[in-house]
């Protein structure tokens, strides 16, 4: 009796295992297939293909984007979520009708913070707070969104940036969310710079970069972006029209945070150059970016009253302020992005000195307006 | 037999009273909502807790979202591992067996028992959250509820919203029950076999949240049991409701499987 029961068993426990086995199996097989797709051969140069991702911003598409950042930055009040947006992970739902109109979610359990791009204006619904916020104009410092990292976005920024000096390279064709997409390497130039590579995925119908992988000179994954289930095609219309719930508190505004605050009020006149960097990019009157390619430095003069604030969030966050010739700095620092926040002996003059390089080349840029304190703006 | 096991487990005063106890909370919680007019701020405690004031009709979604954590899976581990263990425990399997009762079907009962019990208590909480939400919390009339995109909910969207809602949570919980009906089968202890169903649950809850475990994660019982929070977005995202309906059916699937191959072949002594 006890054979009959235990071949019955047998066979019983066998069903459920092979039935498992089958279920377990094709969960495993789906993603193995599909990377084992033939990927045909690029035939595109890497600077052919730079091209199309940095035309792809017109290509109409939805999908579900991720990015996880590795940059143990501190938590500094006046800095938004800088902190959480890149040392942590970000989940977006993205419709993209163009860069003049588009609306991206940051999603997760307790809510979400929608961002509609509009012609002329970006607003902000944040369940969080019940509040709709506007913003007019494109400002150009502010700190980074969420929407700034999605894959398509954050690869053309990169994409962008690239200078002759830096090197483009090739990387094997992969499939990504069952797309053909061409891989793309960007090497800085600079070896002052913290970013050792930009790994960009290009779909190759479309150009919309698919994966982006920033990797710090440590050899870690700074950021990793992608996006999935990407469908291409206008979005409807209604979904791109903020809403306008009867309870929420609204704002209008033209600066959406405090850098791009403190940009719009920049006291001093730069020079053209620091700490021989040449002035790359006058992002504003007052404000300015120094050095070229993927290794620039962006100084952004601080009045004084903010100087303190700032500072002062920073120490409470675990920083240290220091002597630095001719004045202090308090450095917050990652693998990745360095940022200082200096100010000079006469605590008049202050400025947030910031960077994808290593700290000594920001300390250089920092003691030279120290040392040489610009004119105030003619027009203040 | 159905029938038989249904009419047990109406008739048990222990039914209710676990039942009773779940909907105890969200009753609390509301009154003290009423009482002080103190919501939390969106986007803090349970989701939609903070949008319920002056909009009763939200509150079921907001009560269930209360209970799921802990006391919803308590509930259910412990009817689903009650279910055989208890009767072995008892001395009463033995008995169960000797009538002319296949251990298939005496199983598919024991199953549709606990389903029944998962769905009564899903729907009793939802329903005595309605209840208390319109009687405690108000209910203007009005196109006021939102959804957390911002975008209105007219009642007939709220409705058929929470209808869903209900169904995704408790199909999540047939997947725990299915773990602990298979434990039951493998014990003569009830508590044991609850208890594995809950280590199931709170190995998978510290998983989900690992990133190293995040090959697995989307195959793990409660990654997707907070989806149901997408259909109060707009556009629903549905993709996290039907992919965790499907990472449910397999479980259930492995474990009434494994639960069938245990029970119909195992020595019964007690």
């Amino acid at each position: 009796m006890g054979t009959v029961v235990s071949r019955d068993a047998r066979r019983r426990w066998a069903a459920v295992v092979a039935a498992t086995g089958v279920l377990v199996g094709m969960l495993a097989a789906v993603p193995v297939l599909r990377s084992t797709v033939a990927v045909g051969a690029a035939t595109t140069t890497p600077a052919e293909v730079r091209q199309r991702a940095l035309a792809s911003a017109s290509v109409a598409y939805t999908a579900v984007g991720e990015s996880r950042g590795g940059l143990a930055l501190p938590d500094v009040g006046g800095f938004g979520d800088l902190a959480t947006l890149l040392g942590g992970t970000t989940r977006t739902r993205i419709w993209w009708d163009g860069p003049r109109r588009w609306r991206v979610d940051t999603v997760d359990a307790a809510g979400e913070r929608d961002t509609y791009g509009l012609a002329t204006s970006t607003t902000t619904w944040d369940y969080g707070s019940r509040r709709l916020a506007t913003v007019t104009g494109d400002p150009s410092v502010r700190l980074p969104r969420a929407d700034d990292l999605v894959a398509p976005s954050a690869g053309r920024r990169l994409l962008s940036a690239v200078g002759p000096d830096d090197r483009l390279s090739a990387l094997p064709p992969q499939r990504i969310d069952g797309r053909t997409t061409d891989g793309l390497r960007v090497v800085p130039a600079s070896a002052r710079s913290t970013l050792a590579r930009a790994d960009v995925w290009v779909d190759r119908e479309t150009g919309l970069p698919l994966r982006v992988v920033v990797t710090a000179r440590g050899g870690a994954d700074a950021l990793v972006s992608e996006v999935s289930g990407v469908r291409t095609g206008r979005p409807p219309a209604d979904v791109l029209d903020p809403p306008s719930p009867p309870t929420a508190r609204r704002s209008l505004d033209s600066a959406p945070d405090l850098v791009a605050r403190v940009a719009q009020r920049s006291p001093w006149d730069l020079p053209d150059e620091l700490a021989g960097l040449p002035a790359s990019t006058q992002v504003l009157d007052g404000a300015s970016t120094y050095g070229t390619g993927l290794t620039r430095v962006l100084v952004l003069p601080l009045p004084g009253r903010v100087a303190r604030e700032v500072v002062g969030n920073a120490t409470r966050a675990g920083s240290v302020e220091e002597e630095l010739p001719g004045g202090s700095v308090v450095r917050i620092g990652s693998s990745l992005l360095n940022v200082e926040l200096v100010r000079g002996e006469d605590r008049f003059h202050a400025y947030v000195v910031a960077g994808l390089v290593e700290p000594a080349l920001l300390d250089e840029v920092a003691t030279a307006p120290l040392a040489s304190p610009p004119p105030f703006r003619e027009d203040q | 037999m159905i029938r038989v096991e249904l009419r047990k487990l109406v008739s048990r005063p222990r039914t209710w009273v676990s039942i009773g106890l779940l909907c105890l909370l969200p009753v609390v919680v509301a009154v003290f909502l009423a009482v002080t007019g103190i919501a939390p701020r969106p986007g803090q405690g349970p989701t939609l807790l903070a949008a319920v004031l002056g909009n009763g009709a939200l509150y079921p979604a907001a009560a269930l979202g209360i209970v799921l954590p802990f006391f919803l899976p308590i509930a259910v581990a412990v009817q689903a591992g009650e279910a055989v263990a208890g009767e072995a425990s008892t001395g009463t399997l033995r008995y169960l067996l000797v009538r002319p009762v296949g251990r298939t079907r005496l199983l598919a009962a024991k199953l549709v028992s606990v389903v029944a019990y998962t769905l009564l208590a899903v729907v009793a909480v939802a329903v005595v959250g309605y209840v208390t939400g319109i009687s405690l919390l108000g209910n203007s009339g009005q196109l006021t509820t939102t959804t957390l995109s911002g975008t209105a909910l007219t009642p007939t969207d709220l409705a058929w919203r929470t209808g869903v809602m209900v169904l995704s949570i408790g199909w999540s919980m047939v997947g725990l029950a299915a773990i602990s009906l298979f434990l039951s089968t493998l014990t003569d202890s009830s508590l044991g076999a609850a208890l594995g169903g809950l280590a199931a649950l709170v190995s998978s809850t510290v998983l989900v949240t690992l990133d190293a475990a995040g090959s697995v994660r989307d195959y793990l019982p409660t990654r997707y049991w907070l989806a149901w929070v997408d259909l109060f977005r707009d556009p629903i995202p549905w993709h996290d409701l039907q992919v965790g309906a499907l990472v449910q059916a397999g479980y259930v699937l492995v474990f009434l499987g494994a639960a069938w191959a245990n029970f119909t072949t195992r020595d019964v002594t007690s």
